[in-house]
């Protein structure tokens, strides 16, 4: 008798233990009390807000980036070594993927935050009934412009990248990806674009008045972008038929001769403007860091020189010539005439990605390279008339080129596009012109020795590339070096 | 519930001396006890009456004569008689009053492994004698006549494989505890301790801005007076630390602590007192030899005089007596220290219940000025048998803590790190403690110059005005409480249950006022710190253990276990600066706040323990069992993982072919195989966390965006350890020897913040990949060479070694640090095939003699020409700027002969873990003396004098020290050490230079004791009298020029192991006295 009890007490326990075991998985799942987590967040139209707004803001960051890539290894300016010591190597082709500026991470890290965002809205979609269908739309096309932009940068800077369009949410995701080739990355940029252009808000004359027009991708910022991509893919009608669209909406036109500097100062110009990285020194941790880097003089010193070439490019009666007043009048000055600068808070000059006379030069430049040589004079006659300039017309499209990307050089001086455009007539019909980018390397070399020694290397296209950065390198065992730099 | 009422109302008539509720129909019996033998008179010995239940009634024990007297309730009840180590006897009253009774010896002859035989592990479970598993333990007996003021100071060298170094001399600074070497890059390796059961973690995790909260801001210490210690037990292999779950992976460290046994009171005093004094430092130079060493250093890169007031002895300058003194700046933040500890307990008990009561208190001072600590610890434990089936047990013990330390300076506060003892050394010998005046005179203030030739003050300040003004006070208090129950279902199920309540509560204040630097910034001045911490557990475990009967050659038993664990952290810190006064030293009132932050944490983790054990005639144990762990640090997929162990042992000596071989007792041959899982420290690591605020905003939108990536795959670090082993007893019992080998191996290695591509949008995360292993023997051997009433000679040694080699890692990973082409770097890179902590330099050659010998040679050692065929190349450093070595700069090897010294020349230097270590001791007992000495080593680690390298390298400001008079000075000087060049050169790059074998053989304990004799005792009126002097690391044989070879290896192993200035052990000489009564 005694036996069996004892016998049943262990089964009892036993079977208690059972009953037990599955409800101890709840008792051990303890979530932190001080932070936010995944589990509450994606829930409220205001998540989806508040993650935009940290894409966007991730983005910024990648932009800074970008501005002085599209400058450093051209012909317009120099940067010291004191606030741009590891810029400075790579304007002086001294470069190895060690070099903290070689640096992919902001754009990566805008690039996961939007495929985040486009993975998590369709559940908040379902959660939250105050955040429609319409809205979804809106956001998925700014996260898709975000991404296209960064891959865009990447692309021109990088060439082959890794291509992600998943995000990074779990360790169970493959973090582990190599470079797709630039053409599949380029038709993943347009897949996504003309998605995004009809998924996007069509803005009208009235909401100019918000910043948010000028501050985030609307379906004309898209196409914009779609230009500027078919042009750098050498799809010319294609470029011509965007740049048209935007040009149709009727909400662009150029600034005239006397507001010119309006674009700059203050900013988001009314009827210029298409879109412009927006800072606001009113708001913490979003002023300007240009301000502090580039256009104060720390202790004397020049940040950004303008080169000799740069000066050469401006005719004196150019309206943009604006070198004498000092450095990057465009970020410092409060007008083109006089010499007041801006005072010392007024940090928020916006960086702008495009405007309308982007439209019209990118315009020209296809026009150029199919033939429409008529079409190509007269748009490059508006920008130059509106700075002041005569336009003679080009018949040789030899010479009607580099009319239009000195005009480029000009317009958009110190606006993060000059290497780019170099790059772009460089390697157009596989790299025809690449004299264009071989002299300006060799032109920023530090010494006549090396200047010999570059020579001998830098016909390889690699060159023109930055090689991926080495803390990838180490991390990735996919990933394979640019070759000319493995050497 | 019921039986609940019922067990607390009986616990009240206890203390209400319920005897009287049984007064009914009593008897009185009376009677007198002898030893069956001798026929002596037996005292203390236990006459319990005892019902039908097993239950005490009533009882009592005999008198110095023998003789017993007392009231029985129920004459029909049994009575029982029992003694330690004599045959229990029961009979029946049977009308009688008057019961003589004679006791049989258990064993008639009593030797030492008998009482060794029915010892029960410290978990209460295991039989000591037929372990299977690696277990080293001490009984403290052993270890009485050495006194130690510390438990792990007493554990030093005693084991195999247990490496204990010391973080710092400081008191209060922790030690660094390693089982069988390191066995994970990232998550815990320093073992867990459990004390009566339950374990003790003394750790406050760092998950709140902690930040860099190490062992040595935590020092896990162990809260227990050694006094207060009956037996310590060291479980290493997987199979022995199963019960314990993951936080044993490192192995167990297990106290028990003493518990009152069956005796009338007996009341125990002990006092100590100890006088530490530091080894000597590097010798510095003075004042004059400073000024000669800067003037020559600027020299030597200007080619002009240096021209400086401060080093000038211009009689003429106003400041002139504040700079021409000769200071040594270590020797005045030293001091002797001196250490009193006074421990008082009380014990004893009857049949039914036992109680222990202890009362310690420690004050101990710390050879740097400013840091001392005073401890007051009580402990009480109650057991009480309700009845031979129903026995209940609560310990509860209270520590405070009163600690000073210096200053803890951290990297964010300065801009670098500036230790007191390092500032020291450096500072500049010509300049004054106190401020002088023209006359020479001082009135006691410190000189404290916002600023002198060696920079601000807040790089470099005054280490006497830092380590007497700047305040660092923790006062910590530590409770537990333990309530335990043990049910004697039947004799063959036993059932326990522990509860056990932790409180760590402790609280930093530092204070730094002005006068401490003497200079003026606003985040420093008057800068005040709170750091409250508070950190409480739960802990229950419950245990049911089945032992069927099966006749005498089989012996079977079952276990389960079931325990949980919940702790709860609460954090608050806050930092003023500025505050109007200097006595304002709490960060209260309108000053400015530098931060402020909470947090609060949550762990839980519940384990089932599955155990059984079979032992064949005493000649084969075998045992299985597994461990289901859960715990809240894993995401619900990898939560639960099963850890499962194997063990058996061949008592190879009970069989016929060994039976007759009388010189051995007892010959095991055991092997154990398990696992054990190992979770990281961190808490909620797995979750997806995100992060807001305006630095992830954009325009007026508020940002909010993932922290990090979700860790659904972080999993428990399983460690796979392998041990055969070979216990032997043996020459009457008077020899033991214990051999183990092991294989320890890391399966999915916990890589924390592990590198991952920017294309993830992250940096790093955590993940388990890779494969590490430790491997090594141990060899420990005690003999009793003789044993005589009078004499007796015990020698006990042990010896082991421990390899490390990193097997496998993923293959995106990579771990590789230092700039080899920077002055003071050495390399560190984490490889598959390689052992942890190794480290990469230069090879050090030497000094060029003259600039002509500063030529690139070629593998036959003729000299290398360039394009002017007349002059051979200069070695020239592989730096964009190419500097030129010259005369006086030191050589290194250039191994690929390719002119140009660069990472493609440096070598493997060596590691920091030691090949072998252990320790050897002797106890001597004459008469009533006994003379105990013992002896630590560690043979093969490498350590990197930092501060042999901060104070040789001739770079700065730094004063530096007397081995730098032998520097080049001038073409042709054949010497080792390089010439001084201010800020220029490469004569301080990582090299073997600086590379010392840490191999050290130390004296550590040498003590005598002396028991007073009986007589004297007896006059005395006192029990036992024993007083007894203690030497403590009264000698170091070693080649290491630093301070101590001691050096504990970084916390994080892909830290390199340095010797940065702590303070070192210091020599301590103890005299204490020990008084039973």
């Amino acid at each position: 008798m005694q036996k069996i009890r004892i016998k049943s007490k262990v089964s009892l326990a036993i079977l208690i233990l059972l009953f037990v075991l599955p409800a101890c998985s709840d008792w051990l799942t303890v979530a932190p009390e001080n932070d936010l987590i995944k589990e509450k967040f994606w829930t409220k139209r205001e998540d989806v807000n508040a993650a935009i707004a940290a894409t966007y803001n991730t983005f910024r960051d990648a932009s800074m980036q970008s501005f002085i890539f599209g400058e450093v290894r051209a012909d317009m300016v120099t940067f010291s070594t004191t606030s741009f010591g590891d810029y400075d190597k790579i304007a002086k082709s001294d470069i190895s993927p060690t070099n903290g500026a070689v640096n992919w991470s902001n754009y990566y890290s805008a690039i996961n935050l939007a495929n985040t965002l486009m993975y998590y809205d369709k559940e908040v979609l379902a959660k939250d009934k105050t955040f429609t269908q319409e809205m979804k739309n809106g956001i998925d096309a700014e996260a898709l412009f975000i991404r296209s932009m960064s891959y865009f940068y990447l692309l021109r800077v990088w060439k082959n990248v890794p291509l992600v369009l998943e995000p990074s949410i779990s360790d169970t995701t493959n973090l582990f990806l190599p470079r797709s080739d630039e053409n599949v990355i380029i038709s993943q940029i347009i897949t996504d674009l003309l998605k995004a252009k009809d998924l996007a808000t069509v803005p009208v004359a009235s909401d100019k008045l918000s910043d948010y027009f000028y501050g985030r991708a609307n379906k004309y910022s898209i196409m914009s972008l779609l230009a500027d991509v078919y042009l750098w893919n050498e799809q010319y009608q294609e470029c011509m038929d965007y740049c048209d669209s935007v040009t149709n909406s009727g909400l662009y036109s150029l600034e005239s001769y006397t507001t010119w500097f309006n674009l700059y100062y203050p900013g988001n110009s009314n009827i210029e403007s298409i879109c412009e990285i927006q800072f606001n020194d009113n708001l913490p941790d979003q002023e300007n860091p240009i301000y502090n880097d580039m256009i104060k003089l720390p202790n004397g010193n020049i940040q950004i020189s303008p080169t000799k070439n740069m000066a050469s490019l401006f005719a004196i009666e150019d309206l943009r010539l604006v070198v004498p007043r000092g450095p990057i009048w465009k970020y410092k000055g409060l007008d083109n005439l006089s010499s007041a600068t801006r005072a010392d808070n007024q940090r928020d000059a916006s960086w702008i990605l495009y405007r309308y006379a982007d439209i019209i030069l990118m315009k020209a430049e296809a026009a150029c390279e199919l033939n429409q040589f008529t079409e190509a004079n007269s748009l490059v006659r508006q920008t130059m008339e509106r700075a002041g300039l005569t336009h003679v017309d080009v018949g040789d499209k030899v010479i009607l080129r580099k009319v239009i990307l000195d005009e480029r050089g000009r317009e958009f001086f110190i606006e993060g596009k000059r290497w780019f455009d170099l790059l772009r007539a460089a390697k157009r019909n596989k790299f025809a012109n690449k004299d264009l980018l071989v002299a300006m390397i060799l032109s920023g070399a530090a010494t006549v020795q090396q200047r010999e020694i570059l020579a001998t290397k830098v016909n390889d296209t690699n060159a023109y590339y930055l090689p991926i950065p080495q803390h990838d390198i180490d991390y990735n065992q996919y990933l394979i070096q640019n070759p000319y730099y493995d050497r | 519930m019921k039986k609940i009422i019922l067990l607390s109302g009986l616990l009240i008539c206890i203390f209400s001396g319920f005897t009287n509720l049984y007064a009914q129909n009593s008897v009185i019996i009376k009677g007198h006890v002898v030893d069956s033998l001798s026929l002596e008179s037996m005292m203390s010995v236990n006459v319990v009456e005892v019902d039908k239940n097993g239950r005490f009634i009533a009882g009592t024990v005999t008198d110095l004569n023998g003789n017993y007297v007392f009231k029985v309730s129920n004459p029909s009840n049994p009575i029982q008689v029992s003694f330690i180590g004599y045959k229990r006897q029961a009979f029946m009253i049977e009308g009688r009053t008057q019961i003589n009774i004679k006791l049989v010896s258990e064993s008639l002859s009593l030797e030492e492994i008998q009482v060794v035989g029915v010892k029960i592990g410290n978990d209460g479970y295991t039989r000591v004698r037929d372990r299977a598993t690696a277990v080293a333990r001490i009984e403290l007996t052993d270890m009485k006549s050495v006194m130690s003021t510390s438990v792990e100071d007493m554990l030093q060298g005693r084991m195999g494989n247990v490496d204990i170094s010391s973080v710092s001399g400081d008191p209060g600074a922790g030690l660094n505890i390693r089982i069988r070497g390191t066995a994970s890059l990232n998550a815990r390796n320093q073992p867990l301790i459990v004390i009566n059961g339950i374990p003790y973690d003394a750790n406050i995790d760092d998950n709140f801005d902690f930040g860099s909260a190490d062992i040595e801001k935590f020092g896990n210490l162990i809260d227990v007076s050694p006094e207060d210690i009956e037996s310590i037990e060291v479980l290493k292999d997987a199979a022995s630390t199963a019960a314990w779950g993951s936080r044993a992976s490192n192995g167990v460290l297990m106290i028990k602590t003493k518990r009152g046994s069956k005796s009338k009171p007996i009341f125990e005093y002990t006092f100590k007192s100890t006088i530490g004094k530091e080894p000597r430092p590097i010798p510095m130079l003075d004042g004059a030899g400073y000024a000669r060493l800067i003037t020559e250093e600027h020299y030597n890169v200007n080619r002009n005089e240096f021209k400086n007031d401060e080093i000038a002895f211009d009689p003429e300058w106003i400041e002139y007596n504040n700079y021409s003194q000769n200071t040594n700046w270590v020797k005045e933040i030293t001091q002797t220290a001196v250490t009193q500890q006074h421990d008082f307990s009380v014990r004893g008990g009857g049949e039914k219940s036992r109680y222990n009561m202890s009362l310690g208190f420690f004050d101990e001072g710390g050879t740097t000025v400013g840091n001392d600590l005073k401890k007051l610890n009580l402990r009480s434990s109650l057991d009480y048998d309700l009845s031979t089936k129903l026995q209940f047990k609560t310990d509860i013990m209270f520590t405070r803590y009163d600690q000073n330390n210096t200053y803890d300076v951290e990297d964010s506060e300065f801009g670098g790190y500036k230790l007191l003892r390092s500032v020291a050394y450096r500072k500049m010998p010509n300049l004054s403690i106190f401020d002088r005046d023209t006359n020479n005179i001082h009135y006691g203030e410190y000189y404290t110059p916002s600023g002198t030739l060696q920079g601000s003050a807040r790089d470099m300040y005054n280490p006497v005005a830092f380590a007497n003004l700047s305040q660092q006070k923790r006062v910590k208090d530590n409770a537990r409480a333990l309530f335990s129950i043990r049910y004697t279902i039947s004799p063959k199920v036993i059932f326990n249950s522990t509860v056990t309540l932790d409180i760590f509560d402790s609280k930093k204040s530092k204070f730094l006022p002005f006068k401490a630097l003497g200079s003026f910034d606003n985040d420093l001045t008057n800068r005040s710190v709170n750091e409250f911490a508070k950190k409480s557990s739960i802990y229950t475990i419950n245990q049911l253990i089945y032992r069927p009967e099966l006749g005498e050659a089989h012996d079977l038993a079952f276990m389960g276990q079931f325990d949980t664990e919940e702790s709860i952290q609460r954090t608050y810190n806050v930092q003023t600066s500025g505050s109007a006064s200097p006595f304002l030293n709490e960060p209260v009132g309108d000053k400015h706040l530098e931060y402020i932050n909470a947090g609060f944490s949550k762990y839980r983790s519940m384990g089932l323990y599955l155990t059984g054990s079979y032992k064949f005639k005493d000649k084969y144990i075998f045992m299985v069992g597994a461990k289901y762990e859960g715990n809240s640090k894993f995401s619900k997929e990898s939560r639960w993982g099963i850890f499962p162990t194997v063990s058996g042992a061949w008592r190879i000596s009970e069989e016929s072919f060994l039976k007759d071989v009388t010189f051995i007792n007892d010959l095991k041959l055991r092997a154990s195989w398990g696992q054990s899982g190992n979770a990281p420290d961190e808490n909620y690591l797995y979750f997806n966390t995100y992060k807001a605020g305006s630095s992830y905003s954009y325009m007026d939108m508020k940002g909010v965006q993932p922290s990090g990536i979700e860790l659904t795959s972080l999993k428990w670090e399983t460690i796979d350890q392998i041990n055969p082993g070979i216990s032997f007893f043996g020459l009457n019992n008077r020899l033991n020897i214990e051999i183990d080998y092991y294989k320890k191996k890391t399966l999915d290695l916990y890589l924390k913040d592990s590198g991952i591509p920017a294309q993830t949008g992250f940096g790093s995360i955590n993940r388990n990949e890779g494969e590490m292993e430790n491997r090594g023997f141990e060899f420990m051997a005690d003999y009793t060479i003789i044993k005589k009433k009078d004499f007796s000679v015990n020698v006990n040694m042990n010896l082991s070694s421990n390899e490390n080699v990193v097997l496998s890692l993923p293959d995106n990973y990579s771990l590789v640090t230092g700039n080899m082409l920077d002055n003071g770097q050495y390399k560190i890179s984490i490889k598959p095939g390689e052992a942890l902590g190794g480290f990469f330099g230069y090879d050090y050659l030497g000094v060029y003699k003259t600039d002509a010998d500063a030529i690139v040679r070629d593998k036959n050692g003729l000299p290398v020409y360039g394009l002017n065929k007349d002059v051979p190349l200069n070695m020239i450093m592989g730096v964009s700027s190419g500097y030129v070595f010259e005369g006086g700069d030191a050589i290194y090897q250039d191994v690929n002969n390719d002119g140009e010294i660069n990472e493609l020349d440096i070598k493997y230097l060596g590691d920091l873990n030691p090949k072998y270590m252990g320790g050897a001791g002797a106890k001597i007992q004459y008469k009533s003396f006994t003379f105990n000495t013992f002896f630590y080593f560690k043979v093969g680690q490498k350590i990197i004098n930092q501060t042999r390298m901060d104070t040789e390298k001739m770079y700065n400001y730094d004063n530096q020290s007397v081995a730098t008079d032998w520097r080049w000075r001038r073409a042709n000087d054949v010497t080792e050490m390089p010439r001084a060049l201010y800020e220029k050169g490469y004569n301080w790059l990582g090299s073997d230079r600086f590379v010392e074998d840490g191999s050290y053989l130390r004296l550590k304990t040498l003590s005598l004791s002396y028991n007073v004799k009986p007589e004297v005792c007896k006059w005395l009126r006192v029990k036992d009298l024993k007083v007894y002097g203690t030497a403590y690391n009264l000698y170091t044989w070693t080649k290491y020029l630093g301070q101590d070879p001691d050096v504990a290896p970084p916390s994080d192993p892909k830290n390199l192991p340095k010797d940065q200035s702590r303070t070192p052990p210091s020599r301590k000489i103890m005299f204490g006295v020990n008084l039973t009564f």
